[in-house]
C-alpha cells in the first residue's frame, strides 16, 4: 500500500497573513520521505534532539516542519499565491508519496 | 491518591503552562468535579428538594472559602463568573459610565484592554495608559501625571502573564486612593499563589480565576465587590429568587449572578481551595519562588537565552519569558512538545502591550509557568532539551 494522506488541518492564520496547515499520512514519514520533500529546496535536520527534528524551505516559500518517525509534518504558506501553492504542494506530495 | 501519585501523572507531559491553567490538580478537585456531577445535580435556589439545598450550601461554602482567603468578611460580596475576563467585563462594563477616564497599564491583558477599547469606541471613556519599563513594572512617576479630574477607576494587574512581574500593589492603590480614584484588581495569575489581602490593601474590586493558582476547573471565576461600589448588572435572568417581578434583585451576590451556576466547577474550585488553606499561601509562595528562582538560573546558563522580566523572584510570580536570538518562538514550542513532551505557551500571550513593553512585539516569547507540582528534576530535564534546542538559533 503506498503512502497516502489521510487528513489536512488548517491549525492557525498567522500574525503575518500567513497558514498553517497539518498534513497527516498513513505511514510515518521517515528518511527517504523527508529527503524527497526537500529536494530542490533547503534541509535543517536535528537528529540530536529527543526525537529527530527537521525543517525545509522550499524554492516555493513554504516552511515544513515536523519529526521524523512521526504521522505528520506541518506546513506554512506564505500570503502570496498561497491557495495556488497549497494546491500545487499537495499534488507534488501525493504523486511523491505514491511512490514510498 | 497522594503528591507522589500525582507526579507520575504529571510524566506522561512535563507541564510548564499553569500561567494558562494549572495541572495537575490536587486528587480531590478531581473527585469532587465526579461527584458533583454524578450525585450533586441540583439547581440552586430553584426548588426545596435536597440536592438543590445542597447545591446552595456547596456555592455558599465556596464564596466562603474564597472570601476567607482574600480576608473578607461579607462572602455575598463575591459574585461567581465564567473566568477572569468575564469578571473584569462585569467589574468594567458595570463600574463606568459615560464621561469616565480610566488608568490602565502595558502589562494589561486583552481581558482588560478589549473591554475598555469597546467602552473607548463606544464614546462611553477615555483612558491613559501607564507606560512599563522593560521588565514590566509601571512607571509610577508617570502615573503621578495621568490622573485628570474625572479619572475614575486605576486598573492592576497585579502579575504579568508574560513575565510575571509583581505590580507594586499598595503603592499604586495609595496613590489611587488620595485622588478618590477606585482600583480593579486583576489577580488571574496571582489568586491562591500570592497573598491578598483585599481589606487591608483596601481593594475595591478584585477579579479572580478558578483554574489557575485556586486550582479548580475552567470556566469558574468571579470578582470581589467591595461594600459601597454598585455595579450596574451585565446580566439579568433567573436567580431563584423574587420570581414575581420582572427586576433582576438588588441584593448582593444575586445582583450580579444571573442563570444557573456553574456548581460543578464550584464544587472543584472548593477543593481547590480547602488545599490551599491546608498548605497556606506562603509555603505555595515560597515554593514558586524557589522553583522559579532555579529555573531562571539555569536558563541564564544557556548562553542564546534571552530572559525576559525580573531577576528577582520575589517580585514575579511563577512565569519565566525568554527568546533565543535567530530562532522563531513558535519552533521553539513545537521542538519542547513534539521532540520531548514539555508542554508551555508561545506567542502573544493575549497581552499584546506587554509585549511591546518588553520589546518582544510581534514576535512574542517562550512562556515557561511551573507550578506547586513541578520539581527541580523537571526543571533539569527542561533545560537539558532547550541546550539541544539552542542549537535552532545556530541553524
Amino acid at each position: 500500500m503506498p503512502m497516502t494522506i489521510v487528513k489536512i488541518n488548517k491549525l492557525e492564520d498567522c500574525f503575518d497573513g500567513s497558514y498553517i496547515y497539518k498534513y497527516e499520512f498513513s505511514k510515518i514519514v521517515d528518511e527517504r520521505v523527508m529527503n524527497a520533500i526537500a529536494e530542490g529546496g533547503r534541509l535543517q535536520y536535528f537528529p540530536m534532539f529527543s526525537k529527530p527534528f527537521y525543517k525545509i524551505y522550499t524554492r516555493e516559500g513554504l516552511q515544513i516542519k515536523g519529526i521524523l518517525g512521526e504521522y505528520d509534518l506541518e506546513v506554512t504558506f506564505p500570503i502570496t499565491d498561497q491557495f495556488e501553492k497549497k494546491k500545487n504542494f499537495e499534488e507534488f506530495l501525493r504523486l511523491l508519496l505514491s511512490r514510498h | 491518591m497522594t503528591d507522589c501519585d500525582n507526579k507520575n501523572v504529571r510524566n506522561l507531559n512535563l507541564y510548564f503552562d499553569n500561567a494558562a491553567t494549572s495541572w495537575p490538580k490536587p486528587e480531590e478537585v478531581y473527585k469532587a468535579a465526579e461527584i458533583q456531577m454524578r450525585q450533586g445535580c441540583g439547581n440552586p435556589g430553584r426548588s426545596g428538594h435536597t440536592r438543590t439545598l445542597d447545591a446552595d450550601r456547596l456555592i455558599y461554602q465556596t464564596r466562603e472559602a474564597i472570601a476567607e482567603l482574600i480576608n473578607v468578611t461579607d462572602p455575598s460580596r463575591i459574585i461567581f463568573a465564567l473566568n477572569a475576563t468575564d469578571a473584569l467585563n462585569i467589574a468594567l462594563k458595570g463600574f463606568l459610565s459615560k464621561g469616565d477616564h480610566v488608568l490602565y497599564t502595558a502589562m494589561d491583558h486583552n481581558s482588560v484592554l478589549r473591554p475598555l477599547g469597546r467602552l473607548r469606541r463606544d464614546g462611553v471613556i477615555t483612558s491613559t495608559l501607564i507606560p512599563c519599563s522593560e521588565t514590566g513594572f509601571p512607571d509610577l512617576d508617570f502615573l503621578e501625571e495621568a490622573y485628570q479630574a474625572d479619572t475614575r477607576l486605576l486598573v492592576i494587574n497585579h502579575a504579568s502573564n508574560v513575565t510575571g512581574t509583581i505590580a507594586p500593589l499598595e503603592k499604586m492603590i495609595k496613590s489611587a486612593h488620595s485622588r478618590e480614584v477606585n482600583i480593579l484588581v486583576d489577580t488571574a495569575q496571582t489568586a491562591g499563589t500570592v497573598d491578598i489581602d483585599a481589606v487591608a490593601m483596601e481593594i475595591d474590586m478584585l477579579a479572580f480565576t478558578g483554574h489557575k493558582g485556586l486550582l479548580g476547573s475552567t470556566g469558574t471565576g468571579g470578582l470581589y465587590v467591595r461594600k459601597g461600589i454598585d455595579l450596574a448588572p451585565l446580566r439579568e435572568g433567573g436567580t431563584g429568587s423574587q420570581s414575581e417581578l420582572d427586576m433582576h434583585p438588588e441584593a448582593m451576590p444575586e445582583r450580579l449572578e444571573a442563570g444557573t451556576i456553574n456548581n460543578t466547577g464550584l464544587a472543584a474550585l472548593l477543593e481547590g481551595l480547602n488545599f490551599i488553606k491546608q498548605r497556606g499561601v506562603a509555603a505555595i509562595r515560597e515554593h514558586e519562588i524557589d522553583i522559579r528562582t532555579y529555573l531562571y538560573e539555569q536558563l541564564q546558563s544557556i548562553p542564546v537565552v534571552k530572559l525576559h522580566g525580573p531577576s528577582d523572584s520575589y517580585s514575579a510570580s511563577c512565569i519565566v519569558s525568554f527568546t533565543i536570538n535567530g530562532a522563531d518562538c513558535g519552533e521553539i514550542g513545537y521542538v519542547l512538545e513534539s521532540s520531548y513532551g514539555i508542554l508551555c505557551r508561545t506567542g502573544l500571550h493575549c497581552a499584546p502591550l506587554a509585549h511591546k513593553a518588553i520589546n518582544t512585539f510581534p514576535e512574542g516569547t517562550v512562556r515557561l509557568s511551573p507550578g506547586f507540582f513541578t520539581s527541580k528534576e523537571d526543571i533539569d530535564f527542561l533545560v537539558s532539551a532547550l541546550k539541544d534546542i539552542a542549537a535552532l538559533a545556530e541553524s
